[in-house]
């Protein structure tokens, strides 16, 4: 979730008097936009974010129109207009396979300063980065309008092709070079791999904007005081999130004072389009399905009334309420995304309890119930309940119980190696722990009743999870004959017969350790660990113990 | 009164030597002995528990006594060696080897007795031969000192040192180099009756006393008439710890009984988790930044699992891709089902809600739960677990409502603090809507604790898995309340390895 900077004297600006300017009254109006105030220090104040799916509301624009409604400065929907004009950008037809959408705009009329760019700057990255999946599925490029000489060409370069100078560079280089020897090549490069050639910005004159995704030019693709006019252009894979990117851009400049006009975006593989696209969206609601959903009974006028505030336009024909969407709002897929809007707008406090009739018995899983008569028989026995990670490593399975390797389900990519694997025994995982009491006071028995994994092919999940209990005990005389003590009460007081046989198994004695079976079906393992055992982990003591499927 | 209830708390050894001690008297170890027929190791334990209650002062002093060494205890019996060396030599002249036969030394004993005698001047050389001098032939029936001082030895067993004879102490160190004497360190502690212990003993009665109490005691009635024996209940004794649930194990019982108290049955389902369950049916989109690997352990092998449900998978990927039958626009993209195979360890334990809600036998109205454990790639830390429990539940029924949501949030705040005093933040879930946060204040720390995840189902997730009422679904992070509870600052501590903290864990 994204955290963003804004200036609280900027944000007073777009917002006017009506603004809180204390942090304890501002701080509502931030959660009611999914908002946490990070840090407030001086003029700067850092918000965490988060909705995913309102990239509009990350940054101070987009959080100043939604102040204003809450506020009562603004309300209602606002159209935003783009004015036609004769610019045209042309796409290589090639591009359908690589990068095939991109939307365009130009804003006039904008006096940036630092604060105003920082914000540009800022809303570009986070876009990019979360919204945009790491410039994969959108990226933005922001360019000297007045530098540009339309028409403009979304076309591919050979890697060798259109040497231009990177953003922060001083000298031309080719696209190939730019993936190697540019810090953002090397971030973003990976989104090309595998191409013969790569997109690129070009005017009319040759000229390169950008190389997108990656780089804009120095020359062109650099946007600072000086600039008056801004070009914004976003590229991507995904047609609506592409027009949804440059409408987020282009409507924070709005909010800026800034005059909007259209581009002509000709493509070869699909219809033109003209761009930005600011139509909105209606949806229809009924206060039934308000009140089924929020539990209250408001009637339209007021239903209209709290949308408003959230900058929807509404108007209401008896119980049936038409809803504008605006044009930056992607997130509302169902009514039931306006009806959390509408219970935003009333006030999540001002919603009174109603106890939840449930009118089911409770219960605990069966197999919750067993584990537990389990521990219950073991807590009585004297044992100390443990609790160990699930996660583990083939050394613990394996090498250090003395075993060869089996089938277990291991981690793709894990972040230690200390976790890399699911255990499929416990018995390893008490070893661990009692390896790490050596000098506390003995006799020391545990237990542990918890999962392992069991790689099986014949389940869905190619895995099942399997409950186990495993109990061990050390001190200066510990034998089978003491494990076989402790496992024979707790069958006994389960009211189940086991029956033990003679095994061999490369972790425990030969001769002291056996299979244990319930109805001839082998349910676990019982012995005494073997000394050469012991020494792997580190044991002066003899530890015995015995693990059972639950 | 005191000296009464000391002499009933008395074991039966303490009482036969304080009542051995006499006023004034000091007696020595050997004393009590002769006196108690005890033997001298249970003689010393009583002595340390009755001066221990100041009953008896112990005067410990240092003795050394002089003995004879094995190798002089044979001499004393057989002789020493040079004196068997001279008989020999009686009125003779021999070679050496000759006499060694004829005392039956060993060689080191005759060239010994050679030198001892030769520095006295008392034998002498001639053709290789030894014998005795003429003016000195009276040695033969003479004592030497140091044969005089193994005598006398013998015959005393030992000889305080500080009592050796002038003559005596050059004969000790000649015997001392030769190793046939030592001398040693010896303790002599004498043992007088305190004031105190003076009144104890008075205090004592005749009758006999109980301690242990037996069996045979009770069966018998033996006991009536007797005393008991007083014990120390201020003595310290021995620990014990006792068999118990681990710490968090044990809040989560309580946590659990709660929820069933309240009408929640419990979920279950596996840790290895197709992306279809984990995500998909919930409404996240395929490509979701928070499906990355910085968020989710992917299985290595086998990758991908089998969707067996096929009405199942293709209404959920209607959902993804238009809306399906839900009323939703969908996230419009082409859903992959390979992809919603792929196996995972369990992220979120919303997973096994949504196995519930497609699960025919679910009860409307219906209220479930479950403790979900869950993974998420991190390096552990002292507030990052790489596996960690959700604590998380659906209520369904026709005609659920937000309020509703909001009031189970407050009962739950009321259940875990004492306080159902929430605050409520809005939120954003993918598979809720409406969603929010919630924070309890909690009346203790007299602050707001981020406490709950919570909201309604979206029908994008509801619909495609058969359920057609609403959802209200919450989340209690449960690991956080418990640290907050014990006053934990370290959550690797509730995988805690140290068998010390969970043995003094109090319940």
């Amino acid at each position: 979730m994204p955290v963003i900077d804004i200036s609280l004297e900027d944000l007073g600006k777009m917002v006017g008097d009506k603004l809180p300017t204390r942090i304890d009254e501002l701080e509502p109006y931030i959660h009611n936009i999914k908002g946490e105030i990070e840090t407030c220090e001086g003029d700067n104040l850092s918000i965490k974010l988060g909705d995913s799916n309102r990239p509009e509301l990350w940054g101070a624009e987009g959080i100043a129109r939604e102040l204003k409604g809450m506020l009562g400065v603004e309300r209602g929907l606002k159209d935003y207009k783009a004015t036609p004009t004769d610019l045209k950008i042309f796409v290589n037809a090639k591009l359908e396979k690589i990068r095939p959408f991109i939307a365009c705009a130009v804003v006039k009329g904008v006096e940036l300063n630092d604060t105003i760019i920082k914000q540009l700057m800022q809303l570009q990255d986070k876009i990019d980065t979360s919204y945009g999946r790491n410039r994969r599925k959108t990226s933005i490029g922001m360019y000297n309008f007045d530098l540009v000489k339309f028409p403009l060409k979304y076309a591919l370069t050979k890697p060798h092709e259109n040497a231009f100078v990177p953003l922060n560079f001083t000298e031309k280089i080719a696209p190939h070079e730019i993936l190697k020897l540019h810090p953002k090549g090397q971030e973003y490069g990976n989104i090309l791999k595998g191409l013969e050639e790569y997109p690129i910005f070009i005017d009319s004159e040759g000229k390169v904007l950008s190389m997108p995704p990656v780089i804009n030019s120095a020359d062109l693709g650099k946007v600072d005081e000086n600039t008056k006019n801004i070009l914004v252009e976003v590229t991507g894979t995904d047609y609506g999130a592409v027009n949804h990117v440059l409408t987020i851009i282009t409507t924070a400049l709005a909010e800026r004072g800034g005059k909007i006009f259209s581009v002509t975006i000709d493509y070869t593989y699909r219809k033109p389009d003209v761009t930005p696209n600011f139509e909105t969206t209606t949806m229809k609601i009924s206060t039934e399905q308000v009140s089924k959903v929020l539990g209250i009974k408001t009637d339209a006028d007021e239903i209209v009334k709290l949308l408003q505030r959230m900058r929807y336009s509404a108007s209401a024909d008896k119980n049936l309420i038409s809803v504008r969407i605006p044009c930056y709002r992607r997130d509302i897929m169902h009514y039931v995304d306006i009806i959390e809007d509408i219970a935003i707008s009333y006030g999540y406090d001002n919603f009174a309890f109603e106890p939840v009739p449930i009118p089911t018995a409770g219960k605990l899983s069966d197999i919750e119930k067993l584990s537990n008569k389990i521990r219950e028989v073991c807590i009585g026995l004297g044992a100390q309940e443990v609790l160990n990670f699930t996660l583990t490593n083939k050394e613990n399975l394996f090498s250090k119980m003395g075993v060869n390797e089996e089938n277990i389900i291991e981690i793709e990519n894990p972040v230690s190696l200390t976790y890399s694997c699911m255990r499929n025994k416990l018995i390893p995982s008490l070893l661990e722990f009692l390896s790490q009491n050596t000098t506390k006071e003995f006799p020391q028995v545990i237990f542990e009743v918890g999962d392992v994994m069991i790689f099986d092919s014949k389940q869905p999940e190619g895995s099942k999870t399997e409950r186990r209990l495993a109990f061990a005990i050390t001190h200066s005389t510990a034998n089978f004959t003491e494990a076989k003590q402790n496992l024979d009460a707790i069958f006994r007081t389960l009211g189940k017969t086991i029956e033990l046989k003679d095994a061999e198994h490369d972790s425990f004695i030969v001769g002291r350790c056996a299979k244990i079976a319930v109805n001839n079906e082998d349910i676990g393992i019982i012995g005494e660990i073997h000394p050469s055992v012991l020494e792997k982990w580190g044991f002066e003591m003899p530890v015995i113990a015995f693990e059972i499927r639950v | 009164m005191e000296a009464k209830r000391l002499a009933e708390s008395l074991q039966d050894a303490e009482i036969v030597v304080l009542k051995a001690l006499k006023r004034n008297v000091t007696s020595s170890t050997d004393d009590l002995v002769a006196k108690t027929q005890l033997n001298k190791d249970a003689i010393n334990r009583a002595a340390l528990w009755l001066q221990n209650k100041q009953l008896i002062s112990v005067n410990e002093q240092s003795h050394f006594l002089v003995i004879l060494d094995n190798l002089g205890k044979k001499y004393a019996v057989q002789g020493l060696p040079e004196r068997k060396f001279l008989h020999a030599l009686d009125k003779k002249t021999l070679a050496t080897e000759d006499i060694a036969k004829a005392a039956s030394l060993d060689k080191q004993e005759t060239l010994f007795s050679l030198g001892f005698w030769k520095k006295k001047g008392i034998i002498e050389f001639s053709d290789g031969k030894v014998s005795i001098t003429r003016e000195n032939t009276g040695y033969l029936g003479k004592k030497t000192l140091e044969e005089e001082f193994i005598h006398k030895l013998n015959t005393e067993g030992e000889i305080p040192f500080e009592k050796l004879a002038n003559e005596d102490k050059g004969a000790f160190e000649e015997l001392k180099k030769r190793g046939l004497v030592l001398k040693l360190e010896k303790k002599l502690r004498e043992f007088s009756a305190t004031e105190l212990g003076l009144q104890v003993a008075d205090s004592i009665t005749s009758e006999s006393r109980i301690g242990q109490l037996t069996p045979e005691l009770v069966r018998t009635g033996a006991w009536k008439g007797s005393s008991f024996r007083r014990f120390d209940i201020t003595a310290p004794v021995p620990k014990l710890w006792p068999g118990k649930k681990q710490a968090y194990k044990r809040f989560l019982d309580e946590v659990k009984e709660e929820l069933v108290a309240m009408g929640f049955e419990e979920m279950t389902g596996p840790l290895v988790e197709m992306s279809f369950w984990n995500n998909d049916a919930l409404y996240m989109p395929q490509d979701h930044p928070a499906k990355g690997i910085h968020d989710i352990y992917y299985v290595k092998e086998p990758k991908y699992g089998k969707i067996v449900n096929a009405n199942l998978l293709k209404a959920v990927k209607a959902a993804h891709e238009n809306g399906g039958k839900s009323g939703s626009i969908g996230w419009q993209y082409e859903f992959n089902e390979q992809e919603a195979a792929r196996l995972m360890l369990r992220s979120q334990g919303t997973a096994l809600s949504a196995r519930m809600m497609a699960n025919p036998e679910i009860k409307n109205p219906g209220a479930y739960f479950a403790i979900a454990k869950t993974y998420r790639p991190d390096v552990l830390d002292a507030t990052h677990l790489i596996e960690f429990n959700q604590c998380e539940g659906i209520v369904l029924g026709e005609n659920l409502n937000f309020r509703n949501l909001i009031s189970l949030l407050s009962e739950f705040a009321k259940k875990i603090t004492g306080s159902s005093k929430i605050r409520l933040r809005p939120h954003y879930f993918p598979y809720t809507e409406p969603s929010l946060e919630a924070d309890i204040w909690h009346p203790t720390l007299k602050r707001w604790v981020e406490a709950f995840g919570a909201g309604m189902f979206r029908p994008e997730v509801t619909i495609p898995l058969g359920v057609k009422v609403p959802v209200l679904a919450w989340g209690i992070g449960i690991d956080r309340l418990f640290m907050i509870k014990e006053n934990i600052s370290d959550i690797r501590q509730l995988f805690s390895q140290d068998i010390r903290w969970l043995r003094e864990a109090k319940i």
